[in-house]
């Protein structure tokens, strides 16, 4: 009598029993124990864990660790997301400095990248470099490497603690620092002055922009370098090395070409006033040109 | 009774294959996760970038506020388990010395109080 409706109890036991194991397994076993990686963090916590990397890679100047963080960020591209975010924070109250400490470690990445791996031709291309290279087109200064950067430290690791990896074990062959990439700053007391203005002529940039390239004394490019540009009243602010794929002492504000700009550089030099459109006339149709201005350190 | 019997015996067994798809083929995929969820060892990194931001800044609020972010405990709570953790692994003197400077200023520090950044020095 009750032989056909025994595979149907069986089908509900069974059914029964799988959800309450995917209920434990989803619901109840998660919230008990929850071990996060950065990865798994909400946008706005990544971004502070991002800027944290970044303020202590201006305090440690260790690259291999800031990368081996940012590694755990899973972002596609560090680099650019720390860009991106400098960009961000640059417009919050109190962001400036954070911005700059996600500039400087975008470009300080930026630079390891294209680092040559021969520490001797790193050397030489450091040596080279002249602050006097404006051309025409907006180009990638040569990476800026003043010492070696086989760094063993520097070399992201898998392992959950960066930490761990940062001391080198007493190794005592490697004595090369690992910051001496992009921390090139301003020494202060020592203001930029403005080698050349260059007229750049490419009708890819639209709206023109007003592009500030810094370099030190030694011709390499200088991140952290804040500019103001000001006109009728208002004025803006933007900071060298926050494109690194323009290079580390390059920044650029968009302008209109029907307003009157003046620019100048914090921490002193000279302003350059009546920064207007000027029209570029190589092309069929004439276009806006975009001024580049070249700032180098005496 | 045997009825019974399968009955239970077939929900222990659904209970089984639940758990392994829920936990095997289709896992919990955590997102948008707040920082006190972080494992233990990236809770002690953490820790150390507040420490080494503190090298630099001495700034006890600044880093009170960034070690809040792991917990409601008291922040020299969380610095020394960071310390702890450190030590199990053998982190570096120099990172050890940096937590326990940033376990000392938030040891003593108060937020009534607000210390003047470097005054803690």
């Amino acid at each position: 009598m009750s032989l056909p409706l025994r595979p149907w109890y069986l089908l509900t036991g069974l059914l029964i029993g799988v959800v309450l194991g995917v209920l434990y397994a989803w619901v109840i076993t998660p919230n008990e124990v929850l071990e996060t990686s950065p990865a798994m963090l909400r946008s706005d916590f990544k971004s502070d864990y991002r800027a944290l990397i970044a303020l202590a890679y201006q305090s440690s100047a260790d690259l291999g660790r800031a990368e081996a963080r940012l590694a755990l960020l899973e972002d596609e591209d560090p680099a650019r997301a720390l860009a991106v975010q400098a960009q961000l924070t640059l417009g919050e109250e109190g962001g400036t400095r954070i911005a700059q400490a996600l500039g400087q470690l975008a470009a300080a990445i930026q630079a390891h990248r294209e680092a040559p791996d021969d520490p001797i031709i790193a050397s030489l291309q450091a040596g080279v470099q002249s602050p006097s290279q404006a051309t025409s087109t907006a180009t990638v200064p040569p990476p800026v490497v003043r010492t070696a950067t086989a760094d063993p430290a520097g070399q992201p690791t898998a392992t959950t603690t960066p930490s761990g990896d940062a001391e080198n074990g007493g190794n005592p062959t490697p004595t090369i620092t690992p910051t001496g990439l992009p921390t090139a700053t301003a020494t202060p007391g020592a203001p930029f002055v403005l080698l050349d203005i260059v007229l750049e002529c490419n009708p890819n940039i639209d709206p023109p922009r007003i592009q500030v390239y810094v370099t030190d004394a030694a011709g390499s490019p200088v991140p952290g370098v804040a500019a103001v540009v000001s006109w009728d009243g208002n004025s803006n602010r933007f900071v060298t090395g926050l494109k690194p794929a323009f290079g580390l002492g390059y920044a650029d504000f968009d302008m209109d070409p029907a307003l009157s700009y003046s620019l100048r550089l914090e921490g002193g030099g000279e302003p350059v006033d009546n920064i207007t459109g000027r029209v570029c006339e190589d092309a069929p149709e004439p276009y806006w040109g975009s001024w580049r201005f070249n700032f180098v350190q005496p | 009774m045997r009825r019974y019997v399968f009955f239970i015996l077939m929900i222990a067994l659904g209970i089984v294959i639940g758990i392994f798809y829920a936990q095997e083929i289709n896992p919990v995929e955590i997102v948008d996760a707040p920082p006190n969820t972080l494992r233990a060892d990236y809770q002690a990194d953490y820790i150390l970038m507040v420490a080494e931001i503190y090298a630099l800044d001495r700034d006890p609020a600044q880093a009170a506020r960034q070690i809040a972010l792991l917990g409601s405990d008291p922040p020299a709570d969380i610095v020394n388990r960071a310390i702890v953790f450190a030590l199990e692994q053998g982190y570096a003197p120099n990172d050890l010395i940096l937590l326990r400077d940033l376990s000392e200023i938030m040891r003593t520090w108060n937020p009534n109080l607000q210390l003047e950044p470097g005054g803690g020095n």
